[in-house]
């Protein structure tokens, strides 16, 4: 099953506040290496199920397919280990680089969907087994491919992510194994993490403290306790899922508790809409891409303006009022970036509509201060205790101005098998100012449903409840896109299908609470009730309005409304009835047309 | 067609009670401009297509239709209905002048009325007429027609808004009419009694609104009121659809509650040269070869990137691919309200959901909804699309049930493509964790964040006026400090300034540390000396013509002055300081705050610290600031020589004083030996420390001069070109003392910011200012008239005592007495000072401690 997710995430938080210098950041891209153990073992499997070695290729595929979607400048490459054949530049031996670290494309993934149709039989042929492999080669030769690659531009992150089901590959040779940590602490100086996918058979173990716990080096703020090992396509998605993208805070900005006292926090986007692409240009003979060149001009002249030649300007009042560009900007200045605590609320301050903006996520930054996690953690511990928000002022950057937010506390919670659901920290809720609160005029007089109607909700309520959570919901129209134009790409004859989730299942409702709903229905509408649809009784009101401005124009002296201007207030109906019953001579059907002919009727 | 626009009729009195005003308190007429100027400001910034017209009543002259040489006089009908523009701002902000001629103002009631009823002849789109009488009902009026007004105005339905009188409250807070002036928290109260004019008036206005549509609001109240009248601006518009619960659907009306705001336009590009010209775009393709060939339109084509693979598609694919959708809300099932995150929330705002307008049916199936999901606390979970153009959209929909109505709310939620799962590394919060063990907070840095959220509780640092605790910051009620400064900023529109009749800078100077001492003080020199050394002061450079102007009886009856010199020799003598008011406010407190530390130093008085730890929004605050160091006692007067010639450093070298400020001085200097020096002391420390004496006429009479004296210094806002905002101090660390914690600081309690210090109009204020300029001559004319009369009275009065000469010994044997009593009070007051000031460093021991400890913790 394709799955498409995470399209561009996070970027158009910095397109529409300008001015932010987040544009070198957006352009980075990131650098992922699967490191697959082609040992005997992977490739065990009961007849039905797929071996490990196959779940890994499917999560290859899967994720590189991701990444084209949410972030098409990333470099993917795939290596296998323990191989007989051996394909590297540094000769190493039972190290086979299957795909170099480049963006992927359709190739790459037809390439792997072919090797997945042929199975695993082909490959024992195509590279075979061989035990005798070294990790520290493997990784030594996962670093060059990061060297090569970087030689050109650098990357944001470089991540390793080493599949095996082996707990302690070079049980025999003490020497291999020191090999191994030392290439790893290498690793860990250059800049790369290495992630373990540990797997396991069923009825197999995978004690990380027997080999690899000392290879592992990750950075306090991806600290967790290790997951248990995976078996199920499922649980090792998650886990790739949850690694695959450097997580990557949009600004590092100082918290504020009091004058002298701050900590530092990364301010992350944990949710945020993600758009279908926008289409790009291309030039028809060579099938490229062009870049765009916006020229200003003047109409009069045709002259070509420069940005020092251009000003700002809102027109209010009839009045065009003009700024320099920086003066814009500089309106937008307040404060220095940061968060500055204003006090505290207990958390039913905050209102579940108080909405203007997505929220994001705080987390201690501990390279910029010193000591911020362990006042954050405090501060988090101490909210959580009391049931208390943060009120702070927030200044994302420089050319901001402030908006209020509330800090939503968050403990971590972790799942059966250790993988973190949801991580601790502050969500951070934008609150609205005054300005953003519309009024809306409540019928006061509505009436209300008596205590049995409520009671047949709830079982309507009842009937239809389900655990609600958004990983279930898949964006149609997102995943119309990506299938059309993947389906193109690798070149398929027919389309996925797509099942749109955001429909609801008629046949289920109406089997879950089809009955239930009838009750209801005959409950709260009367029998003759089509929603929508103006009652019956209109064509009666319309019959009776109509009598009742005949009555008024029987009241209606016309000549003394006329010459006292009030006209403008009848309304078109009775201004025609007085013109019919005047023998006024007009074609006139707009009312002050009408009134203009009434009027020189009675020479007014 | 919709009736969306509304016709309003403003409608001010400027007749003489509004121009009346207790000490120290701004007039009514002022706080009624501000008000008004803020419906306009807004109506522009909006860019309403309502209509204003303004007429005012009180006037010496009559111009409006009715006119007809007997009936509604004292009416002008200054502008008549039309779509406001800065002509007519410009025109609130400068041509409104009080009067002395009270006006009727159920006749200008009559005229307002009579003139919407004619402006809308013919107009089209208007939906709703209002009334917005600014009045303190001070003028006499005639009720002979008012049963045909009441029935005019049901008949047109128009609504009534009256500001300014008010009506419920006996024990309103007494500062109401300052209106604007924000934070009028501090300080008792001075009120300020209604008149029996006012109470019949009132008595009608009530009955008034008993019949019609409309409110009524203090001018305390009126500037959150008007708030209101800017969010009128975005008319509602439903959106309409049937919420689909399987085969069930109920016809409902969706509204925006919650949006964020943006400003009505974008930033336009315009011709630096000539802002008329707008230029235009020409955008061009080019090839990613070196020589970046353009491409013609006829050889382009759209495409799609899938990775590093090109996908060119055509018109006819992209329309075959496109997912297409209906209008629809279609309720996918529902879930308990915790798997509803909050934090999930898409979009820019909040749909509000109520039922069909008129549908009875529809209204019922809802409520039912409604309630059913309140009470299960369950959430529904739909599907929306806009309509047929848009996506679909996944949300929640959650009960909201008031006393008045009951509602569903929209909120936008994530696809599973739109949350990310990040792994953050887990955080010492329990024991159980094992990871990141290293960053466990100790049990004392807990206990100190415990310490942090008691003081810092915002939930209760707000009191209103009945003493009830409520919450500070409310969102609905704080404004963006944004928009605020954008609107201020644009409706800046350049006035002339006139040539200043102020002080020089030096003068200045030596005035204003002379008076902040005066004020600390407590008056502790004898009259005489302190005139001396004033006249001293003010003669030591060149002061003299202004000694002249400020305090004639310094110089004794010889001088006299000249009615033509103070606006005629302002300009020249003392140059003119057109743009550079910069605060004269900060003349008291500045020197109190700055310089006194550096004198007292080594003087037997400890010194008192700073009492602006946290520095809070200014208006609220400097004016309870000069009178705040009270418990200090006098000051040698050397010190404040040398002050006085340290004047070249002094920060306030560019500011000026005004005409109020003055004439504040000059009253209290002159009161003096009225009231009794010893009670001038008594009066001022007992005001500083906030301690109500039981009122008698003397200490009212200091009261009110002392007030009047902080008034005169309270905060005019810098007036530069776009200079930076006041709001800035709105977004300061508040102060959140609570009352009776003893903390020492609580004083300053009530400065959280609020609504009226956000938006009250500087701009409105800078008119004000420049309006007193230009009146500056007349009334320095008038005031050296009353001067003079008062010097006159003075003499008689020296004469009196002259003849009562026996007397004096007596007194003076009791002033001795006083004299040790005084210094009782003063060691009292040092021992209370000690006191406070621990209070105070304990309060500010809390932060450092906290400070300190994580400092330990942080080696930076």
């Amino acid at each position: 099953m394709a799955d498409f997710g995470f399209a561009r995430f996070g970027d158009e938080e910095e397109e529409d506040e300008e001015g932010s210098g987040y544009q070198a950041w957006r352009n980075q891209r990131d650098g992922l290496i699967f490191l697959i153990d082609a040992s005997k073992s992977m490739f065990d499997a009961s007849d039905d199920d797929d071996c490990l070695f196959q779940l890994c290729l499917k999560i290859v595929k899967t994720t590189m397919q991701n990444k084209i979607i949410s972030s098409e400048k990333d470099v993917i490459g795939t290596v296998f280990f323990g191989t007989e054949k051996s394909e590297n530049p540094s000769d190493f031996k039972n190290v086979f680089v299957y795909q170099d670290l480049e963006q992927p494309g359709a190739q790459r993934i037809l390439d792997l969907e072919k090797f997945e149709a042929e199975g695993i039989n082909k490959f024992t042929k195509q590279f075979g087994h061989n035990p005798a492999f070294s990790l520290s080669e493997a990784l030594w030769t996962c670093m060059n491919m990061f060297a090569k690659a970087e030689g050109s531009q650098k990357m944001g992150s470089k991540r390793i992510m080493l599949f095996t089901n082996n707990d302690n590959p070079h049980a025999g040779s003490l020497h291999m194994r020191q090999q191994a940590e030392a290439k790893a602490s290498d690793l860990n100086n250059n800049g790369i993490d290495l992630e373990l996918m540990h797997l396991q058979n069923p009825n197999e173990t995978f004690d990380i403290n027997k080999f690899y716990k000392p290879l592992l080096f990750m950075d306090d703020d991806e600290l967790t306790e290790l997951p248990d090992p995976a078996e199920r396509m499922e649980e090792l998605l998650r886990r790739v899922r949850s690694k695959d993208h450097k997580k990557r805070a949009l600004r590092r900005i100082p918290f504020s508790i009091a004058e002298g006292l701050s900590f530092s926090v990364g301010v992350y986007t944990l949710v945020r809409s993600c758009p279908k692409p926008s289409a790009i240009k291309l030039s028809k003979r060579e099938n490229a891409e062009l870049k765009s060149n916006t020229k200003v001009y003047l109409p009069d002249t045709g002259e070509i303006l420069m940005p020092q030649d251009l000003k700002k300007a809102q027109t209010y009042g009839g009045h065009k009022i003009c700024f320099e560009n920086d003066e814009v900007t500089g309106l937008k200045r307040f404060d220095l970036p940061g968060l500055y605590l204003m006090g505290f609320k207990p958390r039913s301050c905050l209102k579940k509509y108080y909405h203007v903006k997505p929220a994001q996520f705080l987390y201690p930054d501990e390279n910029k201060i010193s000591g911020s996690t362990t006042l954050f953690t405090a501060l988090l511990k101490k909210c959580l205790e009391r049931d208390v928000t943060p009120f702070c002022k927030y200044i994302p950057g420089r050319n901001f101005p402030p908006r209020f937010v509330t800090l939503l506390p968050q403990a971590e919670e972790v799942d059966e098998h250790k993988v973190q659901v949801t991580p601790p920290g502050f969500h951070l809720i934008f609150l609205p100012f005054a300005d953003d609160f519309r009024k809306v005029n409540y019928d006061e007089e509505c009436p209300r449903a008596t205590e049995e109607q409520i009671n047949k909700a709830k079982e309507v309520v009842k009937k239809l409840t389900f655990k609600f959570s958004s990983e279930s919901f898949e964006n149609p129209v997102l995943q119309n896109h990506w299938r059309n134009i993947e389906a193109l790409a690798l070149v398929r004859d027919e389309l996925e299908e797509l099942q749109d989730h955001t429909l609801p299942r008629v046949e289920d409702v109406t089997k879950r609470a089809g009955k239930v709903l009838d009750e209801f229905k005959d409950l709260v509408y009367p029998a003759d009730y089509v929603p929508g649809q103006k009652r019956k009784a209109t064509i009666a009101n319309a019959a009776a309005k109509k009598a009742k401005a005949e009555e008024a124009l029987v009241d209606l002296d016309v000549r003394a409304e006329a010459a006292a201007g009030r006209l403008g207030k009848l309304t078109v109906a009775i201004l025609k009835d007085i013109i019919k019953k005047e023998r006024i001579n007009t074609a006139a059907t707009r009312k002050n047309d009408i009134i203009d002919a009434i009027n020189n009727h009675f020479g007014v | 067609m919709a009736a969306t626009k509304e016709a309003i009729a403003i409608i001010l009195d400027v007749g003489p009670s509004m121009n009346q005003v207790p000490p120290g308190a701004i007039t009514s007429l002022e706080s009624a401009i501000e008000g008004i100027n803020m419906i306009l400001q807004r109506k522009i910034f909006a860019e309403s297509k309502d209509e204003v017209a303004l007429i005012i009543f009180g006037t010496p002259g009559t111009d409006n239709p009715l006119d007809d040489g007997e009936s509604y006089q004292h009416i002008t009908l200054l502008r008549s209905l039309g779509v406001v523009d800065f002509d007519l701002l410009q025109m609130v902000q400068s041509d409104l002048q009080p009067s002395n001629t009270p006006g009727d103002f159920l006749d200008a009631i009559v005229v307002a009325l009579d003139h919407l009823e004619k402006g809308l002849q013919g107009k089209k789109g208007f939906g709703s007429r209002r009334l917005i009488l600014f009045t303190d009902l001070g003028g006499p009026f005639g009720d002979q027609e008012l049963d045909t007004i009441v029935a005019a105005m049901s008949n047109t339905k128009t609504e009534l808004n009256v500001i300014g009188p008010n009506l419920d409250d006996e024990n309103a807070e007494g500062n109401g009419s300052t209106g604007g002036s924000g934070g009028s928290g501090a300080g008792p109260s001075i009120r300020k009694e209604k008149t029996s004019q006012q109470k019949s008036g009132e008595a009608l206005v009530k009955h008034m609104l008993d019949q019609v549509n409309g409110e009524c609001y203090s001018f305390s109240e009126a500037l959150p009121a008007l708030s209101y009248f800017q969010s009128r601006q975005v008319k509602p518009m439903a959106w309409k659809c049937n919420l689909e619960i399987g085969q069930m659907e109920i016809p409902i009306n969706g509204y925006s509650k919650v949006k964020d705001f943006k400003l009505k336009q974008s930033w336009k590009k315009v011709y630096a040269q000539d802002p008329n010209i707008i230029p235009q775009t020409l955008p061009s393709y080019h090839m990613t070869n070196e020589e970046e060939t353009e491409v013609e339109k006829e050889d382009m084509v759209e495409g799609f990137k899938y990775g590093n693979t090109i996908v060119p598609m055509s018109e006819d694919d992209k329309d075959n691919m496109k997912y297409k959708a209906e209008k629809c809300l279609k309720v996918l099932g529902f879930t308990k309200a915790e798997n509803f995150k909050r934090y999930h929330i898409l979009g820019d705002g909040v749909l509000s959901i109520t039922a069909e307008k008129g549908d009875e049916a529809a209204a019922v199936a809802l409520s039912a909804l409604i309630n059913a999901l309140y009470e299960t606390n369950t959430v529904a979970i739909a599907r929306r699309v806009y309509d047929a153009r848009s996506s679909p959209r996944l949300g929640a929909l959650f009960p909201h049930i008031k006393a008045k109505y009951e509602c569903l709310f929209w909120v936008e939620l994530p696809f599973a493509e739109d949350v990310r799962t990040f792994t953050f590394g887990s955080l010492p919060l329990t024991e159980e964790v094992t990871v990141n063990k290293k960053y466990q907070p100790t049990d004392e840095q807990l206990s100190c964040v415990d310490d942090l959220i008691n003081t810092m509780d915002l939930s209760q640092a707000l009191e209103d006026e009945d003493g009830d605790k409520e919450e500070a910051l409310k969102p609905k009620i704080t404004f963006n400090p944004y928009f605020q400064h954008v609107y201020q900023v644009s409706s800046r529109t350049p006035v002339k300034r006139k040539p200043s009749t102020l002080l020089t800078s030096e003068e200045e100077t030596h005035l204003a540390t002379w008076l902040a001492e005066m004020a600390k003080c407590g008056f502790g020199q004898t009259t005489e000396e302190v005139r001396a050394k004033a006249k001293a002061i003010l003669e030591l450079r060149e002061g003299r013509q202004l000694a002249l102007i400020i305090c004639p009886q310094l110089h004794g009856p010889s001088t006299a002055c000249t009615e033509e010199e103070p606006a005629e020799t302002g300009p020249e003598r003392f140059p003119s300081i057109p743009a550079c008011t910069e605060e004269p406010a900060e003349a008291g407190p500045e020197t109190c705050t700055e310089e006194e530390p550096a004198e007292t130093n080594g003087e037997t008085l400890p010194s008192i610290p700073a009492c602006t730890e946290e520095p809070a929004p200014s208006y609220s605050h400097q004016a309870s600031e000069t009178l705040e160091p009270g418990p200090s006692t006098s000051f040698p007067l050397p010190t404040l020589l040398s002050c006085a010639g340290d004047s070249q450093e002094s920060p306030l070298s560019n500011s000026a004083f005004t005409y109020k400020q003055l004439e504040a001085i000059t009253n209290l200097l002159l009161s003096i030996d009225e009231i009794g020096r010893n009670e001038v002391i008594m009066f001022s420390q007992s005001l500083a420390q906030g301690i109500d004496l039981p009122s008698n006429d003397k200490f009212g009479k200091f009261q009110a001069m002392s007030y009047k004296i902080r008034d005169a210094f309270k905060s005019e806002e810098p007036k530069e070109e776009r200079a930076g905002l006041t709001v800035d101090d709105l977004l300061k660390v508040p102060n959140f003392e609570r009352k009776g914690k003893g903390k020492g600081k609580s004083k300053n309690k009530g400065n959280t910011p609020t609504l009226p210090v956000v938006i009250s109009g500087e701009e409105h204020r800078a008119i004000v200012k420049k309006k007193l300029l230009e009146k500056e001559r007349e009334e320095k004319d008038k005031f050296v008239r009353k001067l003079a009369r008062e010097e006159n009275k003075r003499k008689k009065v020296e004469r009196e005592e002259m003849m009562k000469k026996k007397r004096e010994e007596a007194k003076k044997a009791r002033e001795e007495k006083e004299e040790k009593e005084r210094v009782r009070i003063e060691k009292k007051e040092i021992a209370a000072l000690k006191k406070s000031e621990e209070m105070l460093e304990n309060s500010k021991q809390k932060r450092i401690v906290m400070t300190a400890k994580w400092t330990m913790t942080m080696p930076s």
